[in-house]
């Protein structure tokens, strides 16, 4: 099994070598057949690591204790599933998660552009290898998932099993989907560069990838969250993290990009900027790897000190390094056909929502790296505190908010004074009108930032819901048809644009759970004997009692608690503890009771011989928003991405409809 | 040139609002022995091996006389310091294991910040397990 694990990923290695020798001497004298050679090459790579990540996952669901990574992450007594997910549980069984999504990735793109783009082509494909070629190099003679033990144990160590439930079971593959989605525009942009072919094609052909690589790595980071708040215990779901962080900041310069490419589509604009935001997108995904790899930062996921961090920071270096300097070679092709008419124009606000959320990337990767660098610096290791994060990100999220809803309204080029109050005027009113609204009827002003905050969801919703009014006005009053079928007509007409709106409307569901739940949350700790009560932001609470449990796996100890408003039950609560005898470790198991306006969160820290139950309460309001916001964006962006019926059409008939039909 | 400007201007704006911001967060790392060296009311972020953990430590946590443990020297058991914690308490929390924890030094003992205490986790995700983890031990 080992064997036969090894030799796949090793000629997995070869196809990969071969597909860029190939692909990269198809370009002289357009050898197509060549070029043809090497795609097959392609294909053959992602069969090949394929397979040996389905021999690691036979491995693990037929319990191989011979392999080493079975018997350290997995044990016969785990359920089916997790030993599946266990294969991303290690280093090396990650790395093997990448390459696989690496190499099918690689190979669905070279499918769907087998027929257009043959300048680009032969590129994308050596840069795609090149990368899946790294992962192969490290996974054949650095890190291996066979590895095999001398004497096979007769039992595994287990999962960790705070990793044993669904959202360890989504989140990494989910994230990796992102990260790993993320070296496709990579590729083309390189090919772009290498080709001198710097027109808008390339970006028609990437801006799907980039949507549905954004779409996975925003899922990916927000299920991460909802991971850490239903099971680490500490009532919240962002804490500013190193291994967060990595995954945000591409997020971040991710979604830059997406804005900032509709200004080189409509006007030739931004060009660099755009190369440079593609480039620093895929770094950054490689940066977040390294991150999580190398142990060079402290983290809570802290996944010790791995010897991979000098490798993966040299591949850094390099595709930085070598993407640079070829973009500065081929500047003055890139030079724009317009420049900035006005600073309030529709590109204007592109630039100034391409400014905020690098800046935000910025301040979070110099945070994220600062121990690193007093360390070098001052011989002493300082780290910036949670407060810095939430310092910048509070003012520059505001501005990036309203934004989305500003941008969708203000025209192309520049925009007068009149026009300007005319798209403003009833959303600013409504705005302005909802202030002694929300501070009379709610709490919302109670917290000047998250009074802002509101306020401004309040005329983003106006902005973008006008958008659609508008919109499905016209379409009903020309068309003769109803109303809902006008609205429908409308989107599918131009899903870039409207499944963008949507995904604006999630963002301010986002921010709206965001202001909620940081400035409005109360935690209080009790100590409550069966029978006794305590007060919390308005509930009492009662504790109704004990349970404990034993099984040969582990022994449990469950508080019932009574949550009572206004001398009505709202809720029971059961937190437990529970403790696994294999791992030595107890395990805490929240009580949730979600609902629109807030969650209770009960924690139970334990429980003495007396019957005392210690119990940790928090109200944390608006939290199902975050969740609620994550599936809004991501149907906004599904229809944003999703072909239209039209677009399939061309896109078989001319290779460059494409672009136009995009815009 | 308006492109110029704008891009000027935020780089001035971000720079002064990273400036301001970064003033009142610096947290410096400190292992037990280095605490000494550390000037008095500073915020320190603390790393050390746990002494002895509490079977208890969750519900001592969460009294009102909170959870009081020895943070050790990672390879120097004599060097170790006092730290009082209150909050949430992680569960792979025990004895032997390395701990962060953010707070500052009162009258000789590490008064942690609340919900400050991460435990890092060497076993499970390093490219050597076996020779990183202190579970064997007790396995």
């Amino acid at each position: 099994m080992s064997l036969l694990g090894r030799a796949l990923l090793l000629l997995a290695l070869l196809a990969a070598a071969y597909a860029v020798g190939a692909a990269l001497l198809s370009r002289q004298g357009g050898r197509r057949s060549l070029q043809r050679s090497a795609e097959r090459a392609v294909y053959a790579v992602c069969a090949l690591v394929s397979a040996s990540a389905l021999l690691m996952i036979g491995a693990l669901v037929t319990d191989d204790f011979k392999l080493r990574h079975v018997a350290e992450y997995s044990s016969s007594t785990l359920a089916l599933k997790f030993k599946i997910s266990a294969l991303w549980a290690s280093q090396a069984g990650s790395l093997l998660l990448w390459a696989w999504i690496m190499s099918c990735y690689a190979a669905l793109a070279v499918w769907l552009n087998r027929r257009r783009s043959r300048e680009l082509m032969p590129v994308v494909t050596a840069v795609l290898m090149v990368i899946a070629g790294f992962f192969l190099v490290m996974l054949s003679f650095l890190s291996s998932p066979f590895e095999t033990l001398a004497v096979a144990p007769a039992e595994g160590r287990g999962l960790n099993p705070l990793l044993q439930n669904e959202y360890m079971m989504a989140h990494p593959p989910l994230l990796y989907l992102g990260y790993v989605g993320l070296a496709i525009p990579f590729a083309f942009a390189i090919a772009a560069l290498v080709t001198r072919r710097l027109d808008t094609q390339w970006i028609g052909y990437i801006r799907r990838w980039t949507v549905v690589s954004w779409l996975f790595l925003g899922v990916g980071i927000l299920l991460g969250s909802r991971w850490a708040y239903h099971e680490l215990g500490w009532g919240g779901y962002w804490a500013w993290d190193p291994v967060e962080n990595a995954a945000f900041m591409p997020w971040l310069v991710a979604t830059a990009f997406l804005h900032s490419v509709m200004v080189q589509e409509r006007r030739g604009m931004l060009k660099v900027w755009n190369m440079v935001l593609v480039i620093l997108t895929f770094i950054l995904a490689l940066f977040g790897t390294f991150l999580t790899r190398s142990g060079i930062v402290a983290s809570v996921h802290a996944f010790g000190e791995s010897t991979l961090g000098p490798f993966f920071l040299g591949f850094i270096l390099v595709a930085l390094g070598g993407s640079l300097a070829l973009l500065f070679t081929r500047l003055p092709e890139l030079r724009s056909r317009h420049s900035l008419e006005s600073y309030i124009s529709r590109e204007a606000i592109f630039l100034y929502n391409n400014l905020l959320l690098v800046g935000l990337a910025f301040a979070v990767f110099w945070g994220t790296i600062f121990p690193v660098i007093t360390e070098a610096v001052q011989g002493e290791k300082i780290t910036v505190g949670v407060g810095f994060y939430n310092q910048v990100a509070m003012p520059i999220g505001i501005a990036l908010l309203i934004l989305t809803g500003v941008g969708p309204l203000i025209p192309w080029r520049k925009a007068s004074g009149r026009q300007l109050l005319r798209r403003f005027a009833v959303s600013a009113g409504i705005a302005v009108a909802s202030i002694p609204v929300l501070a009379l009827l709610t709490d919302a002003w109670d917290n000047v930032w998250a009074g802002v905050v509101f306020t401004s969801a309040v005329f983003v919703t106006a902005c973008v819901t006008g958008e659609f009014l508008r919109g499905t006005r016209v379409r009903h009053a020309l068309g003769g048809v109803s109303w809902p079928g006008a609205l429908v007509q409308l989107v599918q007409r131009n899903r870039r644009r409207y499944g963008g709106y949507i995904v604006h409307l999630g963002v301010v569901i986002l921010f709206i759970g965001l202001a909620g739940s940081n400035a409005f949350t109360t935690e209080r700790d009790f100590a409550l004997k069966k029978g006794e009560r305590g007060e919390v932001a308005g509930y009492t609470i009662v504790n109704e009692g004990f349970t404990r449990t034993r099984t040969d796996h582990k022994g449990s100890v469950t508080v019932q608690l009574g949550v009572f408003e206004d001398g009505e039950r709202v809720a029971t609560l059961r937190p437990a503890r529970d403790f696994y005898f294999a791992d030595q470790q107890p395990s805490t198991e929240v009580a949730l009771d979600s609902g629109p306006s807030r969650d209770l969160y009960a924690v139970l820290g334990g429980l003495d011989e007396q019957g005392l139950a210690r119990v940790s309460i928090f109200v944390n309001p608006l939290v199902m928003w975050l969740w609620i916001a994550g599936v809004v964006i991501f149907a906004g962006g599904l229809v944003a991405a999703w072909p239209g019926p039209r677009v399939r059409r061309q896109e078989q008939e001319s290779p460059s409809a494409l672009t136009g039909v995009a815009r | 040139m308006r492109f110029s400007i704008a891009l000027a201007l935020a780089a001035v704006l971000g720079g002064w609002l990273i400036w301001t911001s970064i003033g009142g967060s610096l947290e410096t790392y400190a292992s037990p022995a280095q605490l000494s060296t550390v000037a008095p009311g500073e915020t320190i972020r603390l790393n050390g091996l746990v002494s002895e953990a509490p079977a208890d430590a969750a519900e001592r946590a969460q009294s009102a006389e909170g959870l009081t443990f020895w943070v050790q020297e990672k390879f120097d058991a004599s060097k170790k310091v006092k730290v009082l914690y209150r909050g949430s308490v992680p569960d792979a929390f025990r004895t032997r294991r390395e701990v962060v924890i953010t707070g500052k030094l009162e009258n000789g003992a590490f008064v942690a910040k609340r919900n400050s205490l991460v435990t890092l986790c060497p076993s499970k995700f390093s490219d050597q397990p076996a020779a990183a983890s202190p579970e064997k031990d007790t396995n």
